[in-house]
Formats: C-alpha cells, structure tokens, sequence
C-alpha cells in the first residue's frame, strides 16, 4: 500500500504551497498570524485578515501540523546504518568524518534497525489518507540528529532513493537534540544513544534506544505491528521494584493485594494511547477485524494471577492491546518471533537481547529500577 | 517649524577598534539593545543586548585570527529617540559597548537615513520595521531576542557564539513557484529584496565563518525551510556550499509552525525571507 503512494508521488515534480481551498479543511488550514515569530509579543502584523495560505501541499498529499499528528522522531543512526561512518568519526574527529560524509553523498545509506518501523508507519498513513482525505490524524516522522547539516545532502538523498516519506528535520550540529522533540509534539523518541534516550524520558517523552540487529527476520508490510512490555514500559515500575527487592513471592503477595489498585502509567503508555486513537480510526469505517495496526502486551506475568491488575489497569485506561500475552516467567524471544513486531520495547536488557538473538527489532526503554539491576534476571 | 535633517549622525569618539576598510556595517535597532521604555541611567539591558556581545567576541577573536577578514561595525539607531541621546551615548560606554556610530531619527525617514549611509545590513525586532526597509531597498533582517538565559547574572555572563539563522526558502525556492502559488508581486518583490539582502551578508558570514574552528566557533550558521521541504532544503544546502559558506545546523519544517522551533535555536540574526508576515493573499481559485 506504501508503495503506490511512493510511486504515485515519485512521479510527480513536488508543488509549491496552494491555496486550502483546494485541500483541506478550514479548521487544520495553516494558520499563519499564529506562525509569524512575534519576539516582543507586541508587533503588530502590517495587515491582517482572513488566513488563506494552506499547508504544504505536495503531489497533492498534506503534511499535518506536528500538534496533530502522531510525530514520531528518529535518529539518523536508528533510520539508517552509519556504523562505517560512525567508525570514522571515533577514529579521525569531526573534520574526517564530514568529508567522508560529502565525499559519499550520493551514497545512501543502508536502512537502519527503525527503517521497517518508519516503513510501516508510512503503509498505515497511506490507509488512513484513503480513508480520511482531509485529516490530520497522521503519523508523522521527523528526523532528529545532532549530525552537522554538512550530511543533510547525504540524508536527504537517502531519504529520496528509499522513498521515504520524511520531509521534516532538524540537524543541530552537534547540540542535544531533546529541547527540539517537544518543539515538534513528539510522541516517541527513537535513537541509538541511551543518553539521549534517557533525558527525553526525563521530560516525559517516550523514547527508546534502538541497536543495530545481528540478523532481523521478514516483517509485515502491510500491518504495523508493536509489541510492549508491560511493567516499566506502559506501566510504572513500582511492582518491578517489589521484585527486584524483595523476590518473586513477595511480588505475587504484593500484585494480589493490589489487585484492585491502578498501576500508574510508564513512560510508553502515551504512545499506546497514540496508536489506539488510530486505531478507533479504522474500526470506525469498519476495519476491526483487518486494522492496519496491532498491538501487543507480552510481559512475564502470568494469566492466572499478576496478569490480572496489568489487564484491569489497562481497561480502567480505556487503552487496549489486541493481544495480551502473559508469559509467567517463560522467555519471550520465542513468542516475539512469532508475532514479528516492528517494533518490541522492554526495559530489561536481558530481554531486549533475548529478542534480538532470536530476529526480532527490540528497543530498550531505559526507566525504572531494572536501570539499577541490569544483570538480575527477571521472573 | 524647526527645519529637520534626514537624520543625526553621532560619531562615537570612545570608539577604540581599528576600523577596517572591508568592515560590514550593521545598524542596529536602539530599543532591541537597551530597554527603552525604563528611562534609567544606564538604559537597562535590552532583550537582544548578548547579541552586541556576540558581535564583539567575533570581532575580537577574528582580529587576532586574521588581519584581512572583515569585521562588524556595528551602528546603534534610535527612533524617535532624540531627547535621550546623552543617556544612550553614556550608556553604551557604560556597557563597554563598541558602538562605531549613532544613528538618531524619526520613524518617518529611518529608511532614508540608513540608505544614505553605508549600511549593509538593518536589524529589528518590529517585523514591520524590516519589512519597510526592505521594500525601500535597505537590506534588512529580524533581530531576535534571547530567552534561553534570564539576564541575571551579568557578571558571569558566559558569551554565546552568534547564531545567524538563513531562510532556506529564500535560497532554495524558486520564485516561480511562489508566484504560481499565488503571493502577489509587493511579495515577491520583499522576497527578492530579501534574498539579495541575505545573499550579500551570507557572502560576508562565509568568509568569517572560515575563520573559526568546526567546534567553539564564536558564528554559528543555520539554515531553516519553513514553507519548504526537504528538496528545497538540498538545494540551499548546496547552494550555500557553491558560496563557500560553512552551514552547522539544518531545520526542515515543511509547513509546521515556526515559532517553537525559533525558541529552541535561538537565533540571534533572522534572516527574513520576506514572506511570513503576510497574511491575506489575493483569491485564486
């Protein structure tokens, strides 16, 4: 489905901003008087009058403002693959490395460990353009990077050989990019540094590190799938802290007691509750039973017991998984190579390599007490 | 009635820096650099006085790097200002501001007077006042206030590198494609005047930019497409590398709002593209 519309546009020489009349509702036009940067808060616009420049409009399909979308921002080292780049950087500094970097501009870069996600993100908005023309309810992705703007040429013409649907980005030259994500509404943080990770988490964004697969198996193309762990991931860590703490039985003691106690939210709920507007989107035209994104919760609880106060938080959240999969304490590589996620997050290393050995895209969400015990296996 | 003169020009006489025959003269909006409206002695701080301190330390540093690179000069205007002028005289030798010159006028001819002078670049933060200049053939920009730091503890006051931020769409978007979508010809008219503006002092920015290591450099480049996407934002990449100009910072927004991402790079020069403060556009369809 992607691939029509990247066809469809590839054909076309891009088009320069129309009127909104044209495309759009009058409600998500782009408004300008709020757009025009008004440092003493007191300049007075020359003219004012009715808004009527529309959105950026390109081979006839709309960006959707950042504050209505689902903005989903990528590092360039998630996106594509730069270890050869990267290894010249640590090895022969800045200077090195941006040259190599012009020098092999017209080589595109290998897509990276969040490429198939970004791919089925962009199959999902092409389903969702078919069915709702004028809205903005869109994923969008921005490209977020501390790189120089020395590789944007590069970049972008990555971006342009594998069809990528990504025309925002913000390149600051070496500065942290965390103050740019909230500029940009961002729903989820993907990027190859913890640290970058975890001061996004800080704001409150969810966000999580993504490593580079030693082997990857096939996804789907047509069904944006993600899996989430459960504790520390969409819920709080508290109930992990209870196990790291104090074991296993303790644990069981303290979820049964609790049973009728709301978890509080992790750091990934958001983006659940994110995916589970589009989702209503699609059931609403009638696409329950073939909607174009699933989700998962695969935690180690179990059915019979602990699973109950996960599912009941859940329900109590109005969010829903598709499928809630309790592994009472069984691995979870071999469930996840079944369900074939584009995207699996965990804040347990351990089981974030587990994944990984066994094909499957897992990212680390770097929250929570699990950060304090990174060798203690879980249950 | 008193006859007025164009304008009032006051030649600092506390101005020490040797003059420079290339120097790129800016003239600089009193009301942003001091806080006009308190009418103390010292004027207070203004929201963009760190961007004096920005063009000093580039001045500085560049002096000592390279005898040949052009220097600011930087011109201080005050509008409407006139009765004031002792204190904003005094105040800048207060600061320990290296002002070249004063430039005192009314808001009636502050585009003349700057036209009869060498200015090559007027900085405001009044949308309005750049506008004007540039449609009267002044090359102007915005002047952009700095939030980031509260100006507190001016003791320890830490310079930043000045930031000057392009309009990529003024580099990289075809003026046919903004006529075909339908900006009128006083539009199209600002966005020239705008990217010839940019054009010569981008020129200007390159060659001192050279000066100056990839890292602490005390001039930051950025570039930033507001209307346009990532295309456009390749082509002005590579139209800045044909000027020689060392670009650090990209920003492609393709139609999102501006002003947050404004407020996260901090620019102290805007380079205006003309376009923004425009807001109702003739019917097409």
């Amino acid at each position: 489905m992607s691939l029509d519309t990247v066809q469809a546009r590839t054909g076309q020489e891009p088009t320069a901003p129309t009127p909104t009349a044209t495309n759009g509702n009058s409600k998500a036009s782009w408004d300008r008087s709020k757009d025009v940067y008004d440092p003493m808060g007191s300049t007075k616009l020359p003219r004012s009058g009715p808004v009527r420049r529309a959105r950026k409009v390109e081979g006839g399909i709309f960006f959707p403002k950042p504050e209505n979308a689902v903005t989903i921002a990528v590092s360039s080292r998630v996106l594509f693959r730069t270890e050869k780049e990267q290894k010249v950087f640590d090895q022969m500094g800045i200077e090195e490395y941006l040259r190599f970097q012009v020098e092999h501009e017209n080589e595109p870069f290998a897509p990276g460990p969040a490429f198939p996600f970004v791919k089925a993100l962009e199959a999902v908005n092409a389903q969702l353009r078919e069915l709702y023309p004028d809205s903005e309810e869109l994923f969008d992705i921005v490209l977020v990077t501390y790189n120089h703007a020395h590789v944007g040429v590069r970049l972008i013409n990555t971006i342009n050989y594998h069809n990528l649907f990504i025309e925002r980005f913000c390149m600051t030259g070496g500065s942290s990019p965390i103050g740019y994500l909230k500029a940009w509404h961002t729903n989820l943080y993907l990027s190859a540094d913890a640290e970058k990770v975890k001061e996004a988490l800080a704001e409150g964004i969810a966000a999580a590190t993504m490593f580079m697969p030693e082997k990857q198996i096939e996804v789907s193309e047509t069904q944006l799938r993600v899996a989430f762990d459960g504790d520390a991931v969409l819920f709080s860590d508290e109930s992990e802290r209870i196990f790291k703490a104090h074991g296993l039985d303790k644990f069981f003691e303290h979820e049964q007691e609790n049973e009728n106690t709301l978890l509080d939210h992790g750091p990934l709920k958001s983006f659940l509750e994110a995916l589970g507007k589009l989702q209503k989107k699609f059931y609403a035209k009638g696409h329950r039973l073939d909607c174009p994104i699933r989700t998962y919760l695969v935690t180690a609880r179990s059915a019979a017991s602990s699973g109950i106060r996960a599912l009941k938080t859940l329900r109590a959240w109005g969010l829903e998984t598709d499928e809630a999969l309790f592994l009472a304490g069984a691995p979870k590589g071999p469930m996840l190579e079944k369900i074939r996620p584009h995207i699996y997050f965990d804040d347990q290393m351990f089981h974030v390599e587990g994944a990984a050995e066994m094909g499957t895209i897992a990212a680390h969400v770097p929250y929570g007490i699990a950060q304090k015990h990174p060798h203690k296996n879980s249950s | 009635m008193p006859s007025f003169s164009l304008a009032h020009n006051v030649k600092n006489t506390f101005f020490l820096l040797q003059m420079r025959s290339n120097a790129f003269e800016i003239a600089v909006s009193c009301h942003a650099v001091f806080d006009t409206n308190l009418r103390t002695d010292p004027l207070s701080k203004g929201v963009a006085f760190s961007f004096i301190k920005a063009i000093q330390d580039i001045n500085e540093k560049l002096a000592v790097k390279n005898p040949k690179s052009p220097l600011f000069n930087v011109i201080l205007v005050a509008k409407d200002l006139q009765e004031h002028q002792s204190t904003i005289v005094s105040s800048t030798q207060h600061y320990g501001l290296q002002i070249s010159r004063f430039c005192f006028c009314n808001n009636e001819n502050f585009t003349q007077s700057l036209q009869s002078t060498s200015v090559k670049l007027f900085l405001s933060m009044q949308t309005d006042d750049v506008c004007r200049a540039l449609q009267e053939g002044v090359p102007a920009a915005l002047l952009c206030p700095q939030t980031r730091f509260p100006a507190e503890g001016d003791k320890e006051e830490v310079v930043s590198p000045l930031k000057v931020l392009l309009s990529g769409d003024a580099i990289g978007l075809p003026e046919e494609r903004l006529s075909e979508a339908g900006f009128s010809q006083l539009e199209l008219q600002t966005f020239r005047a705008a990217k010839a503006s940019m054009t010569e002092f981008a020129l200007v920015i390159a060659e001192m930019r050279r000066c100056f290591d990839r890292e602490d450099s005390p001039l930051r480049v950025a570039l930033m497409t507001v209307l346009g996407s990532r295309d456009e934002m390749a082509s002005a990449l590579l139209t800045a590398r044909d000027w020689g100009l060392e670009v650090d910072e990209a920003y492609c927004l393709a139609g999102a709002s501006r002003g947050p991402l404004l407020n996260c790079i901090q620019p102290h020069i805007l380079c205006y593209d003309g376009l923004y403060n425009v807001t109702e556009i003739p019917a097409l369809s």
